[in-house]
């Protein structure tokens, strides 16, 4: 069948210009206006041309592989490490009962391949982090539907680690174009949602505003327990502790096992009856043991469309772009707010400037390693530290084999470790690059 | 609800709850043409286990709608696309109904609108004016809610017309808080005083462990007994209470010593909220207001039960409308009587810092005294309904214990017709104007204005601007001769709106273009009105949601 005529509809505004065709935005987000030029030739483009990535296979993830298949892209690659489970089909419409248990990526590659006719999806069944800067460098434009803000964290450096700088005429240093790949970045919450344009290093990046989203503040342990007052306490003491008290030699089983799931309901349950304390049910339970988000196809289908409506516009430059975030609250009646982030100077990802942090010459590197954790700017998991110039070797503390090795320095004060202004390299699992930190010795 | 389902839903029913879901499993959806407009709101509703639909749609499956729907494979070139719609979207969920009528959509709402007394609700896409003037006031007529999309190019909207829609749960993020504190009622006046009256003579860390809310009513009481039983309500006397709070701790922990006391830290935040008096919002109070007016005057909101009147079944969603009103009328009664003034107490004890037994205590009372509350107004429900001649049991108590710890969300919305909207003389001329500096290059009151007048151009020539191929701009003159019509009439309901060229031309390039993203897009956003309606829980939409794909922004307006 002619591809003309199946995609006529997309085809109009690939053909045809106006005098409004991408005349919004475009220039305040690079320096110079790229004017669209309507062609013939930008269809067979996206059909057998253009390389993009979704990064997840679930609620947003099913949807963008359908909006994109339908937007006329022909190469489409998505990236999954999880597989179906039941709760997924109220809203991941491509998979159905009998899916169950198979990879999330295959099974949706699958659908999509035999219901758009012409369309190539490769899957692939692991974790973002399995795959390099060579895989992630060949796509035009990356598309995220992520439920997580860590996954969100690390793919997000690796776009930004990506991009090269070249020397204008007076030496200064501007992103080379042609290395910026596109993401586009979608989430929802319930009726909620947002939809995000990022150009590393061109405009705010994912990391820029990390502090969107604080850490989440857990229960302190010793409410749970000496004092639990709720239900939620019940569970978590039944999950984190009495498990662990009860099976000290089995590693913890997964979240996701029905079996360790009724387990700790049933315990939370009887404690709960012990205290008093209404509101465990099976239910509740697996919410707070998954921190189950609630999740439906609506919002889904809203926000994947409109991640994908800005992919194709960017790709073909056919009309603006949205400029850089809109979020969409559907809960009390509906509220559509858009608004521009700006980029954060000093941003871990995105920006040349490196971070500094003000140490006490006398703070041991242990408790310099746990700020670091805690700290809302880097949140790191497990660092590995060198330094360059380290006054007892450049190597700090190494996770792994050298553990053993770096361990006794975890108790040496800093200022016998390195000099005021030292570059520390931290290597850690929260971000894909190294990430250089500047001691600053207060007095 | 069997395991099978509850897993299935689980996602979902952590929204709308077991009620929620039934209420969706008994509506009976009708989408009028199944292109992919329809069929991407089809799809959101079908997942999560609508009751039944039909898909009315007379067109055949052409190579166009291969490239745009994706419940069509290229198999079912040339057959009726309402058959073949309807057999993909049946795949994605075994617990719904679908069925199909192959007619054209125009001349049944022309020839044939009794159709519709079948269905609960009608999500309607991609009509002209005319046939969606009709189509509305059938519905209305049958006061069944009707939901119109549309996507048009890069264009895309969605108006949400019931005539009155009534809710309950608003689940709104800001719970309001309800410790009454200021107006302590006896069972939590007994519970400070019994358990820690003797407050100095606890140990340093039972003090710790004092329920901010007992903080609270003993400094309050302080400074009313200081004051001439006055109560702090301004600024100053609320910082006042914090000040106390914090000799108190200093008293108690010694200066300083009070930096761990969390209890101390949790009383001085809530200070603001929970020293307010219990106010009810102007919302709930124009609820009873027309409850107890709809019940005086015996409007026809109380449909005879299935058994009294052998012809009549009243729909699920008349029951809940009908008991919703009996019930705000029974909020009122409370509120005048046994409430003083006020509404049912919440009975929800937010967690703080406390010792296991006093906290479970203290959560009991709370919960008690909710109970108790609840079961006042359930006694008014069930004189309501004795005496409109219902059975006693007409209301279900859960339903009263539900309204009572919603009591501060109650809504009831009106929406505009369609005709108002329409109608030069009652459209809101001055709102588009408004809209209309908003938007920047593409203000989206604009492409508002220029898909009304896309359909008076289909009016006149029997076809879209810019399909003829070869040829745009022939067809903007003519558009904007239509949309200078349009504008005209918008004069006579005293706005000037203007209305850029370059828009009308990029109306032309769309060429009446149905893209899937516009198309999921306004499909999604109509789903979860729906959603809304149908589970009468969280606040629709109203009336119109307009997406601006030229710069992927949005834009709701009251039209």
């Amino acid at each position: 069948m002619d591809e003309g005529q199946r995609f006529q509809d997309v085809n109009r505004l690939l053909v045809r210009t106006g005098p409004l065709a991408n005349n919004g935005n475009y220039g305040s987000i690079f320096p110079e206006h790229v004017p669209f030029e309507p062609s013939a030739d930008i269809l067979p483009f996206l059909r057998t041309a253009a390389q993009i990535l979704v990064v997840g296979a679930g609620g947003l993830g099913c949807e963008l592989l359908k909006d994109l298949a339908l937007l006329g892209f022909g190469q489409i690659e998505v990236i999954d490490m999880d597989t179906i489970d039941v709760s997924n089909l109220n809203r991941q419409f491509l998979f159905r009962s009998k899916d169950v248990g198979r990879s999330k990526s295959q099974v949706a590659a699958e659908f999509v391949m035999r219901r758009v006719q012409g369309v190539k999806v490769t899957a692939h069944f692991c974790k973002i982090q399995d795959m390099d800067a060579s895989f992630y460098r060949k796509f035009q434009i990356i598309v995220l539907g992520l439920d997580s803000i860590e996954a969100r964290r690390w793919i997000n450096s690796m776009v930004c680690s990506l991009v090269t700088y070249e020397a204008g005429p007076d030496g200064a240093l501007t992103p080379d174009l042609s290395s910026v790949i596109p993401m586009i970045d979608g989430g929802t919450e319930g009726l909620k949602g947002h939809a995000r344009v990022i150009f590393p290093r061109v405009s705010a990046c994912f990391e820029c505003t990390l502090d969107l989203f604080p850490p989440q503040v857990a229960v302190p342990l010793c409410t749970i327990a000496e004092t639990p007052r709720n239900a939620a306490h019940c569970v978590l003491y039944a999950h984190l502790i009495q498990r662990d008290r009860d099976f000290p030699d089995s590693p913890r089983p997964d979240n996701d096992d029905p079996e360790y799931q009724q387990w700790v309901y049933l315990k939370a349950a009887e404690r709960a009856a012990a205290f008093g304390i209404s509101g465990v049910t099976l239910t509740q339970t697996q919410g707070v043991m998954k921190n189950i988000i609630p999740a439906i196809a609506s919002t889904n289908a809203i926000i994947s469309a409109m991640c994908a409506a800005e992919a194709f516009k960017i790709v073909t430059n056919c009309s603006a772009y949205l400029n850089n975030n809109a979020m969409y609250m559907g809960g009390e009646g509906l509220y559509t707010p858009t608004f521009c982030y700006e980029r954060n100077p000093t941003c871990v990802a995105c920006s040349t400037a490196r971070v500094e942090l003000a140490v006490s010459p006398g703070e041991t590197l242990h408790a310099l390693i746990e700020r670091m954790v805690d700290d809302a700017r880097l949140r790191f998991k497990a660092p590995s530290i060198r330094a360059e110039g380290g006054l007892r070797g450049d190597t700090l503390y190494m996770r792994g084999p050298l553990e053993a090795a770096t361990r006794a320095n975890l108790e040496l004060p800093m200022r016998e470790l390195v000099r005021d202004g030292a570059s520390l390299i931290v290597t850690d699992p929260a971000l894909p690059v190294n990430t250089t930190v500047i001691v600053r010795f207060s007095s | 609800m069997e395991a099978q389902k509850k897993q299935r839903y689980d996602r979902q029913l952590r929204m709308w709850g077991e009620h929620g879901q039934e209420a969706l499993e008994r509506c009976k959806l009708c989408l009028l043409n199944g292109s992919a407009t329809g069929t991407e709101a089809l799809k959101n509703l079908v997942l999560p286990g609508i009751g039944s639909f039909t898909v009315i749609d007379g067109a055949l499956v052409t190579a166009r709608d291969l490239g745009n729907n994706f419940f069509l494979e290229e198999a079912d070139l040339g057959r009726p696309r309402a058959e073949c719609v309807t057999r993909l979207l049946k795949e994605l969920n075994e617990h719904v109904r679908g069925s199909y009528v192959h007619e054209d959509v125009g001349s049944l709402i022309r020839t044939n609108p009794a159709f519709l007394d079948d269905f609960s609700l009608v999500i309607a896409t991609q009509l002209t004016e005319p046939s969606l003037r009709l189509l509305a006031s059938a519905c209305r007529e049958r006061s069944l809610p009707l939901v119109v999309l549309r996507s048009y190019g890069l264009v895309g909207t969605v108006r949400v017309a019931p005539i009155e829609h009534v809710l309950v749960e608003a689940h709104s993020d800001n719970t309001p808080s309800d410790l009454r504190v200021v107006d302590p009622f006896p069972e939590l006046l007994a519970f400070a005083r019994d358990r820690f009256g003797h407050v100095d003579t606890l140990s340093s860390s039972e003090r710790k462990h004092v329920p901010y809310v007992v903080l609270l009513l003993h400094a309050v009481a302080e400074y009313k007994a200081a004051h001439g039983g006055a109560l702090p309500s301004s600024y100053k006397e609320k910082q006042a209470i914090k000040a106390a709070l914090g000799a108190l701790a200093e008293r108690w922990f010694g200066e300083g010593g009070a930096a761990d006391a969390l209890n101390v830290e949790e009383a001085k935040a809530a200070v603001n909220t929970a020293l307010s008096a219990p106010s009810i919002p102007p919302s709930a109070r124009a609820v009873m207001a027309e409850a107890e007016a709809r019940l005086s005057a015996q409007k026809p909101t109380l449909p005879p039960e299935p058994g009294q009147s052998p012809t009549f079944v009243p729909d699920p969603s008349t029951i809940r409308a009908r008991n919703f009103w009996i019930l705000a009328a029974a909020l009122a009664r409370f509120v005048r009587a046994e409430g003083k003034g006020t509404l049912p107490l919440l009975g929800v004890l937010p967690d703080m810092t406390a010792d296991t037994s006093s906290y479970v205590e203290l959560a009991n009372i709370y919960r008690a005294k909710a109970a108790a509350d609840a079961a006042r107004v359930h006694a008014h429900a069930v004189a309501i309904a004795h005496d409109a001649g219902l059975p006693d049991d007409a209301v279900p108590v859960e339903q009263t214990v539900r309204l009572c710890k919603n009591a501060h969300s109650l809504q009831w919305l009106r929406f505009r017709s369609l005709d108002e909207e329409l109608t030069p003389a009652s459209a809101r001329a001055a709102q588009l104007g408004a809209l209309l500096d908003e938007g920047g290059d593409a203000p989206a009151a604009a492409l508002y204005v220029l898909l009304r007048a896309a359909d008076a151009f289909h009016a006149r020539y029997n076809r879209w601007p810019g399909t003829m191929d070869d040829d745009i701009e022939s067809d903007v003159p003519l558009l904007k001769q239509c949309v200078g019509q349009l504008l005209s009439e918008y004069r006579q309901g005293g706005a000037t709106l203007t209305i850029r060229d370059d828009l009308v031309f990029e109306m032309c390039r769309y060429g009446a273009a149905e893209l899937h993203t516009v198309a999921a897009i306004v499909g999604g956003v109509a789903s979860q009105e729906v959603l809304k309606l149908v589970t009468g829980q969280y606040v629709p939409l109203n009336n119109t949601y307009i997406y601006n794909g030229l710069n992927g922004t949005g834009v709701v307006a009251e039209l």
